[in-house]
């Protein structure tokens, strides 16, 4: 019997291609990109999840793409659209690239940008993105080549809104279903883009590929094809990557450990870029469970501060992520147009945190090593998703070092239904949180404006507010009052703003221009060369 | 026919007392099923109520399992919330891997395992006896995914013979029928092997168990005294006799594989049922979980019938009982 079996894996071992081993020359160029989140559904406004919402920009070109600010005239490169004209304070006419064409060769028109806008403004089909376009006043087609866009008030942030919201669906194929139907139609089964790939195959739960359109009007893309293999497990996508059953991994780090055993397959490199996200603790600033009264302990702002001064962001982001992480002093990541307005964190210091700590009547009164007040102990929970090992470490660091100032601190890792239902109805002291923002600074009010739906810790600074309108109605330089709005957020401590975290990728070294997007990393892999790649 | 009509009517009660036990204690769980789709952006007012309308989360626990069990019948258990996507598809879709890595796994205990457990019995107490014991209670004691990470480490990272995760290699696409096979089979290696490492014990133990009390049966000792080969008295008589107790493991070892095999799907990428399940109790996706819950209990069941089944086939005495 034992024979039989060693007879068996002989068979299976020897007479199919090993993973990675080297193709034919006929084979096709491919990228296998090792991901943790399976892609069901690409079609724009119907996609859940970071790889959906990716592969949709490979296959759905928007008019112009992010072009490294918000604001002004020069927020967006062209793509969909070759060029704009202003023509007043509130309209902005963009005309349509001749060469653009769907994957079944019908020209991209001015029909399909008209629809494309009509569905995403639309709060019943589209209600995320309808409320982003709210300033959107119309938009008419001028001819089969031309868009005009009007907008409700002049502000700096028109063509932002007009580019970066809105990827441009097909008319001819998507009008005729019912929008209830879409996302079970055989266009969401086979989507039909304008993009440098196409839709090729799905094996649902197991991977994605994406074909190259040679006849791309904007290049050829010099990948023949993208397979994305999806795998919840970290440590399995590593092994795919070791074994050469995938070229890239997305976010090798943490643990730092990873990068070591990459050292294991010498064709591969690290590439890193920023990210737009910020991990930070949010403090509930009213009472959990009733918004009516402050929180006992994070009311005070110079708690807040104390925290956030008795806290060694540098060295803690260095332990978790290495150089591949920054630390910040408010919510714009470095890496946004904004970022670099922002002022330079707050320096660790222990002894001045106990000083704010004990002005503020803190003191350990019975000895037991928790500073407390008025019988009132200065302990807080602290919620975690337990998605996410990163800040689960950060989490159980952080109460170490807040220990030492004599603050308890408990760590309640939640799944993330039990993390999300906490949350929102503002049940916790405090909340492990990262978020990655838009290009937009307006994009942040949604988080930390007064009464915001996603404010979860009931910050309010009217003043604040009101900064951030300025900048957004800002018609020439949108810098002086979005500095002065994070100067008001880095002073008022809503937040311990802990760092800015690198997007960290594991990818052959045999690739050349090699890029990624700050937005969506693969949106540029089309230009990407083979510099002799087995793959 | 008495027999098996009542044993098959004693099956779809207990499915069906299961299922409303799930059905309820599911929605005891703390969390909120709504809240995975406003990790991104926050619901507001209006869409919440949209939702709860579609996924009939407003109505009384009562009217919904109603609601549930009417199209349970129809073969709907309605729409993920998770996925966006109907649960029968969902399952559908996994269900084909599951039925694969369980069949591969069945196949090595009933095989292999019941083969050595013999082994066991007819060299009892000897140096065999002893190491198959050793060899399989270790494996029984190892946790399934450290195992699992080793075989890939020692397999797939460091020699490069079979792949590492996933059950099918998207290269091979336009590849002939052998190819194709062949790519599955050797994806299926290492997750069969992992799950049957930690689950042969069992089946080695009761057959060692069940072969030595058949070998001290009179009628093995007549069967030998009459001259039999040695084969005939094992596999003809002893092992025939011990069958029947062994085969009750199947009824045990089915629903552990359709659904109970979460940690070597997570090594091995083999998206089945189990991690399908363990995503969706972790969104709260009401539906999912029960569609889910249905084939979990389907197998319960339906192992715990055949098995049932299958020994009153092989000791008749079963159905007097």
């Amino acid at each position: 019997m034992l024979r039989h079996c060693g007879r068996l894996l002989f068979l299976l071992t020897a007479f199919v291609p090993a993973p990675g081993a080297a193709q034919s020359p006929a084979a096709p160029s491919r990228l296998v990109i090792a991901i943790g989140q399976p892609v069901t559904n690409a079609v724009p406004t119907l996609n859940r999840g970071a790889a959906a919402m990716q592969v949709s920009d490979l296959l759905f070109l928007r008019l112009g793409r992010y072009g490294g600010t918000s604001f002004g005239d020069h927020a967006a490169v062209p793509e969909l659209a070759k060029g704009w004209t202003r023509r007043d304070s509130l309209t902005i006419a963009f005309d349509l690239d001749p060469r653009a064409r769907w994957h079944d060769g019908k020209s991209v028109t001015a029909r399909d940008v008209v629809y494309s806008f009509a569905r995403a403004r639309n709060p019943k089909q589209s209600p995320s993105t309808a409320m982003l376009l709210v300033d959107i006043a119309s938009v008419e087609a001028e001819g089969d080549g031309r868009v005009v866009i009007r907008f409700a008030r002049a502000y700096g942030e028109q063509l932002y809104d007009a580019t970066y919201h809105v990827q441009i669906l097909p008319e001819h194929l998507v009008a005729s279903i019912a929008p209830d139907s879409l996302v079970s139609s055989a266009f969401s089964r086979d989507p039909v883009g304008t993009g440098p790939y196409r839709w090729d195959k799905l094996e649902p739960t197991e991977y994605l590929r994406l074909r190259s359109v040679p006849d791309f009007f904007l290049g050829t893309p010099a990948i023949e094809q993208l397979v994305w293999r999806f795998t919840t497990s970290q440590e399995t996508r590593l092994s795919m990557l070791l074994s050469g059953e995938a070229d890239v991994q997305e976010d090798v780090i943490p643990p730092l450990a990873n990068l070591a055993r990459l050292a294991e397959r010498p064709s591969l490199r690290v590439a890193h870029f920023p990210s737009m996200s910020v991990s930070y603790v949010l403090f509930n600033e009213r009472a959990p469970g009733d918004s009516s009264r402050p929180h006992p302990i994070f009311a005070d702002a110079e708690v807040r501060r104390a925290l956030a001064l008795g806290l060694d962001r540098v060295t803690l982001a260095k332990a978790l992520f290495g150089k591949y992480a920054t630390p910040v002093s408010g919510p714009a990541a470095p890496a946004a147009w904004f970022g670099a307005l922002a002022p330079p964190p707050v320096a660790f210091d222990p002894k001045q945190a106990s000083r704010i700590l004990a002005s503020r009547g803190w003191k350990d009164t019975d000895g037991d090593g928790v500073l407390d007040r008025n019988g009132l102990p200065l302990a807080f929970n602290l919620l975690v998703s337990s998605s996410s090992v990163a800040r689960m470490q950060y989490a159980l660091l952080a109460q170490e070092q807040w220990k030492r100032l004599g603050v308890h601190v408990e760590v309640v890792p939640l799944d993330i239904t039990q993390f999300l239902a906490r949350r929102r109805p503002g049940d916790f002291d405090a909340s492990m949180e990262s978020f990655g923002s838009d290009p937009s600074p307006w994009s942040l009010l949604d988080r930390w404006g007064c009464g915001a739906e996603a404010n979860y810790g009931r910050y309010c600074n009217h003043a604040a507010d009101s900064l951030l309108r300025e900048a957004h109605l800002a018609k020439r330089d949108p810098a002086p009052p979005i500095r002065a709005w994070l100067r008001t957020l880095a002073s008022d401590f809503p937040a311990v703003f802990l760092y800015s975290a690198d997007r960290v990728f594991a990818l052959p070294k045999d690739y050349g221009n090699v890029n990624f997007h700050v937005e969506s990393p693969w949106l540029m892999v089309w230009t990407w060369t083979l510099a002799g790649a087995t793959h | 026919v008495t027999w098996l009509a009542r044993r098959a009517l004693q099956a779809v009660v207990t499915a069906l007392i299961a299922l409303t036990l799930l059905f309820f204690l599911i929605r005891s769980l703390p969390g909120d099923p709504l809240a995975i789709l406003s990790e991104d952006r926050p619901l507001t007012s209006e869409q919440v109520r949209d939702l709860q309308r579609r996924y009939q989360l407003d109505q009384p626990v009562g009217a919904q399992f109603t609601s549930f069990m009417g199209g349970a019948l129809r073969g709907d258990f309605g729409t993920s919330i998770q996925y966006g996507r109907p649960v029968t598809q969902l399952v559908l879709e996994r269900l084909p891997r599951t039925l694969l890595l369980g069949a591969a796994v069945l196949l090595i205990n009933f095989t292999l395992g019941l083969w050595l457990g013999v082994q066991q019995a007819l060299h009892r107490g000897r140096p065999l006896d002893r190491i198959l014991t050793t060899l399989s209670l270790t494996g029984y004691a190892m946790p399934s995914f450290w195992l699992g990470l080793m075989l890939v480490l020692t397999f797939a990272v460091r020699l490069h013979w079979l792949p590492a995760a996933g059950s099918q290699d998207p290269g091979l696409d336009g590849s002939g029928g052998a190819t194709l096979v062949l790519d599955r089979l050797r994806h299926l290696v290492l997750p069969a092997l992992t799950l049957a490492a930690v689950s042969i014990a069992s089946s080695m133990r009761y057959q060692r168990a069940a072969m030595l009390e058949a070998l001290r049966q009179p009628f093995v000792v007549a069967a030998r005294a009459r001259g039999l080969t040695s084969d005939r008295v094992v596999w003809g008589h002893a092992w025939r006799s011990a069958l029947p107790s062994v085969l009750t493991l199947f009824g045990l070892w089915l629903p552990i594989l359709v659904v109970g095999a979460v940690f070597v799907e997570q090594v091995f990428a083999w998206q089945g049922l189990g991690s399908l399940t363990a995503g969706a109790a972790a969104a709260r996706d009401y539906p999912l979980l029960m569609g889910t819950a249905v084939v979990a209990t389907a197998a319960v069941v339906t192992g715990s019938f055949v098995s049932d089944v299958l020994h009153s086939l092989l000791d008749p005495r079963a159905r007097v009982e």
